[in-house]
């Protein structure tokens, strides 16, 4: 009886050594622009010009809603310091008042993520109850974003920190209709947002991850999103546009060798695989 | 049995609240009270959380009397939670050097986990037929759209990746938008009429 003799794996073929030189390739090639900083040319797409444009389109003393929903990647990247920023200067130069919430159906950590975002803010000139707002996380999800689309006044009795609504002289006689501007940062689809926000009839800014933004589309073509970032990318163009460039923009540099390597993996996977049941029809 | 006990009273709980919320929205009468009830919602919310952590303790716990396989990481959890929980509420300062020192460093190492995506990406992102081919091939192009020295090469993928984005997906994400729309109204009328009990665990 004929037996099949198995031949033997050459070291680039086994997966652990393939692993190896993958991880290594990573680590080197990002590890290049870390070492040598390259700024890489970058277009600005429209919908970032929008967002920024619709947040400094609030009208002078006007109001602006933020809904928190990342975690610690936007606090240590620090792309959600550079968004909290943007909001500040406008507080400070045209006193727009902002009310940041997270209704993060992950956790409270959002909410905790807001508290360290606003430790590092400049505030200088801003007053904690006249000017912004935290109301910090909230539990229900999308029964807050409905609490907040039918009466800001019963989303919770106290702020963040514990002081009754009824003593922050910026909620005081606060109705959601007073609110010029909506915006939230989705870690899940828009969908709930869009359900109880949009029957409000204000502009909707949302940031979110590629896929997300994807999922938007939708939504974004009926005008239902006014504006938004799209993924890192977008908040990079964010940063171009304000001058506060942050770590995100050095990470995002990785991205234009990142980007590429990866397609080739998938490129090297597929030929790959392509060969061998050639190989293995002949044979 | 109780009639509190009763399949219906239930129901019953479920839908008269429902009714009240859509005929507050339609005709906007006893807005006040609708505000109220939304307020309710967000406290029952509070209850089924405390469920939830009732349920996995109980599930973890009897795993860990059990001695059933990698039980003993339960230990670990439960110390977690416990201590994450006391400190919130007793030692706020505690919290803070936990989530600073602790959570906020261990879930950006968890990012490293990117790695294993590459090595995915070589073995996984095969593709067997050709649907497959044009799923990796629009991928391909919405991510060398996004990549700027890629638009900056050829500015054809810029245009390629926005129209893959702006033209077929818009138009599958509105038909699933439209779908699902459609399935809340359909869930909606068979739990008014009873006939969906998915909410009593049924």
């Amino acid at each position: 009886m004929a037996q099949k003799v198995e031949k033997a794996e050459k070291w680039y073929q086994s997966a652990s050594t393939q692993e190896y030189l993958m991880y290594l390739s990573v680590i080197l090639l990002s590890g290049m622009l870390l070492i040598n900083p390259v700024t890489f040319p970058l277009d600005i797409t429209q919908p970032t010009i929008d967002f920024v444009n619709a947040i400094r389109s609030i009208p002078k003393g006007g109001l602006m809603l933020w809904d928190e929903s990342s975690f610690v990647t936007g606090y240590y990247t620090q792309n959600q310091i550079a968004l909290y920023k943007l909001f500040f200067d406008q507080a400070k130069q045209r006193g727009v008042r902002i009310i940041f919430i997270s209704c993060c159906v992950d956790g409270p950590m959002a909410g905790a993520m807001i508290n360290k975002q606003l430790e590092v803010q400049d505030t200088t000139g801003l007053k904690y109850g006249v000017n912004y707002v935290n109301l910090g996380w909230q539990p229900g999800f999308e029964l807050v974003l409905s609490a907040i689309a039918k009466d800001i006044q019963t989303v919770t009795k106290a702020d963040a920190y514990g002081t009754p609504i009824s003593d922050i002289p910026m909620m005081k006689g606060l109705r959601t209709e007073d609110i010029n501007l909506f915006a939230f940062n989705c870690g899940v689809s828009c969908d709930p947002w869009m359900r109880q926000w949009v029957p409000l009839h204000k502009p909707i800014l949302m940031t979110g991850g590629y896929s997300l933004i994807a999922q938007a589309q939708g939504y974004i073509q009926a005008g239902s999103i006014t504006a938004y970032l799209n993924g890192s990318r977008g908040y990079v163009e964010m940063e171009r546009i304000t001058g506060y460039l942050t770590m995100q923009t050095s990470l995002f540099e990785a991205s234009n060798i990142m980007g590429p390597y990866a397609i080739l993996l998938v490129i090297v996977c597929n030929v790959s695989h392509t060969l061998q049941k050639r190989k293995k029809r002949r044979e | 049995m109780s009639f509190l006990k009763e399949k219906e009273f239930a129901i019953i709980l479920f839908v008269m609240p429902l009714l009240f919320l859509l005929f507050n929205y339609y005709t906007g009468i006893s807005d006040p009270a609708a505000k109220e009830l939304v307020g309710w919602g967000s406290i029952l919310w509070n209850f089924s959380m405390l469920i939830g952590t009732y349920t996995m303790f109980k599930y973890l716990g009897t795993n860990l009397v059990q001695r059933k396989k990698d039980s003993e990481y339960s230990i670990i959890l439960f110390i977690s939670f416990f201590a994450y929980l006391a400190c919130m509420y007793a030692y706020p300062s505690g919290y803070d050097y936990i989530l600073t020192n602790l959570q906020t460093p261990l879930q950006m190492g968890l990012l490293v986990g990117t790695f294993t995506n590459y090595t995915m990406l070589f073995r996984g992102a095969r593709t067997r037929n050709w649907l497959g081919v044009l799923l990796l091939v629009s991928a391909i192009l919405y991510a060398l759209s996004m990549i700027p020295i890629a638009t900056r090469t050829w500015v054809g993928f810029s245009m390629m990746g926005t129209w893959i984005n702006v033209v077929p997906n818009a138009g599958v994400m509105r038909a699933i938008t439209i779908g699902m729309g459609v399935g809340l109204v359909a869930t909606l009328l068979r739990e008014l009429t009873g006939k969906e009990t998915h909410y009593l665990g049924g």
